[in-house]
């Protein structure tokens, strides 16, 4: 039981609230540009600076004019990219040390349930926005002799939105189950006794069930991210920006800075989880090795994004149910393993 | 004339029995508009969808209707010819090329042998470039864009090519009647420099052709997409490497004269799906690069590129069909006593192909719906010149002069 | 910090309004090909108009078009700059100043200028991609030194 009245652990809690997401929030800013540098480079060519998508762009949108939002619940759109940021917040937090023993949680499935609802964002989104360029074009194509001219329009940010409805149980089922591995590994889920479990280079992702798990998490990790190959959600194939397209100035921002914290958090979560490396903020060496881990993910993503078109549910399909398979069968190894 | 069979609405196997499944409405409908992502060029498609899948689709080409033959009506015949160049940026030697040819065979005037293995030089070129950009936009369509940024940078060394024979990158206006323009000889250091770079060319080609058509996730979306039979390319008409894709054997370049001392294979595939028609274009790019080769020593030192000693006067409607790298290019006109252009017809291949490709489309998820439609490498801003008339017999675009009259 | 986040990242919106593709693909070689790279110059390519900084448009506007550029512009949120590139966009090029005896085409609305002020033009046919590229830097420099 932890006493709230003591003077330190309420400084520790303070600072873990604050400092530390404030210090996440600025680093998370630099992994879009970091990783549009990399796709660049692939790409032969030299990319944007890379404070460029992140830090500057957020600016940027904050500083335009504020335009009309055509939707039908206008408050709720603008504001949903803050829940999302809200939601994350939550998360970073959580898995904190000071955050260990308050009221439960501290555990994974706190965690998966917050990040689920910043994937549920995206769902709401996309059926409140009418962009000019879906339906709202004006171009007289119902006219005499075209076909079916009574059919429903459909937007393109609601197809979006359909699509990003499957994506929550297809493509990000991967990384639930991998981060459950640790749970077989150590037997608990409490985020704390996993990290106290794999303390004095005990890391799990060293071992062979580990590895197996850390590829089937940067595959979830992919698909959470909605990056190639996983973008059917906002294909500019056919649904250009998908949900999020008639955000626009302060709003996008909020967008721009959700997208950027997730991109931060669930690498976060891979490090705290696979290698055992917290977010303490009392401990200089063991924060700034945290951070620096923390960029491996998204280098591999960019690295394996460029290489990738999008897939569509023909082949997500199959992919996702044999990642979800093989990440199912090391979880039962790992229990027998470890029990 | 289709068969008296029972159509079974819910049964979307057979693609070609429309009748009943024509009436059935459909659950919503997904209009991919003219401003947009994956499409270089403004055309509205609307796709009838349920869940995902594609039961009906429809084309829109109008937007780009900018009434370029009733511009050309009573214009002076080179000038006339000058202005067909214009109406399409990517075939623009073909269409130019296309317009001289009907006036010289109309006039009966003599091509000088060096001017007419520079005007296929000139197609030939165009045809690289213009599969190079389908390769970089299909891959663009597919989300991959390190393939498309790669394609767009082997395409430089071509504009390079242009650049040195006819002095512009886009619009070369190489050909005028009665030959070439004199600045378009190819000297001897041209033609040295010209050879090095398609030498350079083909083998950077050769890898990068095999490292796209390996690649095992391209792949997965293009085949199996987009089928096309033979027997529906053949009602539609789709002709240029589109129809060669589902297995028709004909090419415009067996019937012109000019390709007559050339040596090359014509290529044709039978799968009929979108990585067909992707390889087919593939496979000709390399087909045209020994076109140049040969193109270049036929013409290399000649200084005789343009026959003066034409008369200008009264022609019949003449007409000129030629192969440019999307199909078959159909220019008509005749000419008055002043030597002045009437009833100019321009009829270009997109329009065929494209509705073909509303039918294969058919069937498939709407991703991969959108690729189809860029399969057939559209290029609208040729296109719209006609209206459409159906199998019912509706018409279904129109220019505005016909709207009025008409009073729709 | 306003004009450094406002100079820094920039993104750019390209409209097609029925050209003849000329001036579209060498606008494209100029944004999407490595050797005139854009995105160099912090600039980034976009097609939602609520995300956009400068509207590039190509091409005559035609008649069908017209309304929806409008309202695309309008899209747009301050502050905005808009560049014509090529001849037919600045000045309606052989379809609006040409004809034989019908006269010139019944289809073209005209001049970018004609529905939309524009800030930058760029004549030629089509114009090189370092022209188009000097054009977005004074599309940038334009969009730096607005204050409000």
């Amino acid at each position: 039981m932890i006493d709230l009245l003591d003077p330190d652990t309420l400084a520790g809690l303070l600072i873990a609230s604050f400092g530390i997401p404030m210090l996440a929030i600025f680093f998370a800013t630099i992994l879009p540009g970091i990783e549009r540098k990399i796709q660049a480079r692939i790409q032969q060519r030299i990319g944007p600076g890379i404070l460029t998508p992140g830090f500057f762009a957020i600016f940027k949108f904050v500083f335009k004019h504020k335009p009309k939002i055509v939707s039908p619940m206008p408050t709720l759109y603008k504001w949903s990219p803050f829940v999302g940021i809200v939601a994350i917040y939550g998360v970073v937090i959580f898995t904190t040390p000071q955050w260990a023993d308050i009221l439960g949680l501290s555990s994974l499935v706190a965690i998966i349930g917050l990040l689920k609802i910043e994937e549920f964002m995206y769902v709401v989104m996309g059926y409140l926005s009418s962009n000019i360029l879906s339906v709202r074009l004006p171009y007289p194509d119902t006219t005499k002799g075209s076909k079916h001219r009574e059919t429903t329009r459909t937007t393109i940010e609601s197809w979006g939105s359909i699509r990003m409805w499957k994506m929550i149980m297809l493509a990000s089922l991967p990384l639930y189950v991998a981060m459950f591995l640790p749970v077989a590994f150590t037997g608990t889920i409490s985020i704390a006794e996993i990290v106290n479990q794999q303390s004095g280079g005990n890391a799990f992702i060293f071992t062979v069930p580990g590895l197996i798990g850390a590829a089937v998490f940067f595959l979830g990790y992919v698909a959470i991210l909605n990056e190639y190959p996983y973008s059917i959600g906002k294909a500019k194939a056919d649904v250009m920006e998908g949900p999020m397209m008639e955000l626009a100035s302060s709003w996008r921002a909020g967008y721009y800075l959700m997208r950027a914290f997730v991109m931060f958090t669930v690498s976060s979560l891979f490090v705290t989880l696979y290698f055992g490396v917290p977010l303490n903020p009392f401990n200089g060496v063991v924060l700034l090795l945290h951070f620096i881990l923390v960029l491996i993910l998204p280098v591999a993503m960019a690295v394996f994004s460029a290489f990738s078109p999008i897939l569509t549910f023909r082949q997500l399909v199959p992919l996702s149910t044999v990642a979800t398979l093989v990440g199912f069968f090391v979880f039962v190894i790992s229990i027998g393993v470890a029990g | 004339m289709a068969t008296e069979e029972e159509v079974n609405p819910f049964d979307y196997s057979d693609y070609m029995g429309v009748g009943k499944a024509r009436e059935r409405t459909f659950e919503t409908e997904v209009p991919i508009g003219f401003n947009h992502s994956a499409l270089l060029e403004p055309y509205r498609t609307r796709y009838f969808v349920e869940d995902e899948i594609v039961r009906d689709c429809e084309i829109e080409v109008d937007p780009a209707h900018r009434g370029i033959e009733r511009i050309l009506q009573g214009m002076p015949v080179d000038k006339a010819n000058i202005i067909t160049e214009r109406i399409c940026g990517i075939c623009s030697h073909g269409h130019l090329w296309n317009s001289v040819r009907t006036g010289d065979i109309g006039l009966g005037t003599e091509i000088p042998d060096a001017a007419v293995a520079i005007r296929v030089l000139g197609e030939e070129l165009e045809r690289i470039h213009s599969h190079l950009i389908f390769i970089a936009h299909a891959c663009e369509v597919l989300g991959h864009e390190t393939f498309a940024m790669r394609t767009f940078l082997m395409r430089e060394p071509i504009q390079d090519m242009l650049y040195l024979v006819s002095g512009n990158r886009v619009h070369y206006a190489i050909p005028v009647l009665g030959g070439v323009r004199p600045r378009c000889q190819i000297t001897e250091w041209k033609a040295k420099k010209i050879r090095s770079i398609v030498d350079d060319l083909e083998v950077k080609l050769k890898k990068f052709v095999d490292r796209i058509l390996s690649d095992m996730m391209v792949m997965s979306r293009l085949s199996g997409a987009g089928y096309c039979d033979k027997q529906t390319a053949v009602k539609y008409h789709s002709v240029g490497p589109t129809g060669r894709a589902s297995g028709i054997e004909w090419d415009y370049r067996t019937t012109m004269y000019e390709y007559d001392d050339f040596d090359w294979q014509m290529v044709v595939l039978d799968e009929g799906d979108n990585a067909a028609r992707v390889k087919t274009r593939a496979l000709e790019i390399f087909v045209s690069i020994d076109l140049v080769r040969q193109a270049i020593e036929k013409a290399a030192g000649d200084t005789d590129v343009l026959n003066r000693d034409w008369e200008l006067g009264p022609m019949p409607t003449q007409e000129s069909y030629i192969e440019v790298p999307r199909g078959e290019l159909y220019h008509s006109y005749g000419l008055d006593e002043h030597g002045h252009v009437k009833h100019y017809k321009v009829r270009t291949p997109t329009m065929t192909s494209m509705a073909a490709m509303e039918v294969a489309c058919i069937g498939d998820q709407l991703t991969d719906a959108v690729v189809t439609l860029a399969s057939c490498d559209p290029c609208l801003a040729c296109c719209n010149r006609f209206a459409v008339v159906d199998e019912r017999g509706r018409e279904r675009l129109m220019s505005l002069d016909d709207l009025r009259r008409k009073r729709v | 910090m306003k004009s450094l986040a406002r100079g820094r990242a920039i993104h750019v919106m390209v409209v097609y309004t029925g050209g003849c593709n000329g001036c579209d693909i060498e606008v494209v070689a100029a944004v999407f090909s490595p050797i005139h790279d854009l995105e160099q110059y912090n600039v980034m390519l976009t097609w939602n108009p609520r995300e956009a900084d400068i509207l590039l448009v190509t091409g005559p506007v035609t008649r069908k078009i017209a309304p929806a550029l409008k309202e695309i512009y309008e899209a747009i949120p301050e502050p905005k700059v808009v560049a014509a590139i090529g001849s037919c966009a600045v000045n309606g090029n052989v379809y609006k100043n040409l004809g034989g005896t019908l006269g010139s085409s019944w289809e073209i609305v005209g001049p970018v200028e004609n529905v939309i002020p524009v800030d930058a033009k760029v004549p030629g046919c089509p114009p090189r991609p370092e022209d188009i590229i000097s054009a977005g830097a004074l599309a940038i420099k334009i969009l730096s030194e607005r204050s409000d």
